[in-house]
């Protein structure tokens, strides 16, 4: 018990002498602050650059990948049910049998794809396949790319602006919230609608295909645009004065 | 605003010229004329004591008080 306080207190302290430490830091912010603050920035902006063309050329190999299976035979695609989810593929050489070959396969949830399908189930994998890979990379590329590049244009305010406490800023904060919160109540939601009309005719939506994380997520950023709305008007009310 | 800065009267009466104040001072010409033309919002009482300073004058020989007529509001 008395380790245990001990190790409590200790931490209390070091917590308190820290976050003593860092307000003062805060008022001695000065230009050297700024300018490695700037420097991160820009080591950030460049890391989100590799993250942005990672991510197109994911994309166009994605959409090569779609057009390459589209003109494959049903028999190159296969459909495996695992615990909690399917496991949806295709195959290289068009022929599941042969051992060797590279295959592309999916995890798709049973919140989206039922288990309880028929057993003619395997006849339509090619279907199935395709039709949840083209929509979750329709549904999940585009809002990555623009939350992507309207972080990176908020870092370049920061290294190339005199501020980063702008209308601008606020404005793109607010997109990066609504993106959020868009992806996350409906991603999911448009992929098992396309699932039902196109695979299983059955329309199924739950609880599950909502992501409360990302909702929560979207709130926080649209608070943090709220917060550089405040900062903007700081901002402004201390280059007006003399 | 009701406020005026009466800059440009202090600096005809010292026979100043606004460029030799902004050296004085240590700000730019840029914002030493916009305080002179009422486009700034807010001044310091640092940059205040810098002009009162260089000029040898009070800080009400520089900023009048004008009453807002209520009817033109």
């Amino acid at each position: 018990m008395f380790i245990i306080k001990f190790i409590l207190i200790n931490i209390y302290k070091t917590h308190t002498m820290n976050s003593n430490n860092r307000i003062k830091e805060g008022e001695k912010m000065n230009t050297t602050n700024i300018a490695n603050s700037k420097k991160l920035s820009l080591k950030i902006i460049t890391v989100l650059n590799v993250i942005i063309w990672f991510n197109i050329l994911y994309f166009i190999a994605s959409i090569v990948l779609l057009v390459w299976a589209s003109f494959l035979p049903e028999q190159a695609f296969f459909a495996e049910k695992g615990v909690g989810h399917w496991s949806l593929g295709v195959n290289t050489k068009g022929n599941v049998s042969t051992n060797g070959n590279i295959s592309f396969s999916s995890l798709v949830p049973f919140a989206i794809l039922q288990p309880s399908f028929p057993s003619m189930f395997e006849l339509e994998a090619k279907a199935a396949y395709i039709t949840y890979f083209s929509t979750h990379t329709l549904t999940s590329m585009p809002a990555f790319l623009y939350g992507a590049i309207q972080i990176k244009k908020i870092l370049t305010s920061i290294t190339d602006d005199d501020t980063p406490f702008s209308h601008k800023n606020v404005q793109r904060f607010k997109h990066l919230a609504y993106v959020v919160i868009g992806y996350a109540l409906f991603s999911k939601v448009i992929i098992s609608i396309a699932i039902g009309i196109f695979v299983t005719n059955i329309f199924s939506i739950t609880l599950t295909t909502i992501s409360l994380s990302g909702i929560v997520g979207g709130f926080l950023l649209l608070i943090v645009a709220q917060i550089f709305q405040y900062g903007a008007y700081l901002q402004n009310e201390h280059d007006t004065t003399l | 605003m009701a406020i005026i800065i009466r800059l440009d009267r202090v600096l005809a009466d010292r026979k100043m010229r606004l460029n030799d104040l902004a050296k004085k001072v240590g700000l730019s010409s840029v914002n030493l004329s916009n305080l002179k033309t009422g486009k700034v919002k807010a001044i310091r009482f640092s940059t205040l004591e810098g002009i009162c300073n260089a000029m040898e004058c009070q800080p009400g020989d520089i900023l009048e008080y004008v009453p807002e007529d209520k009817d033109n509001k």
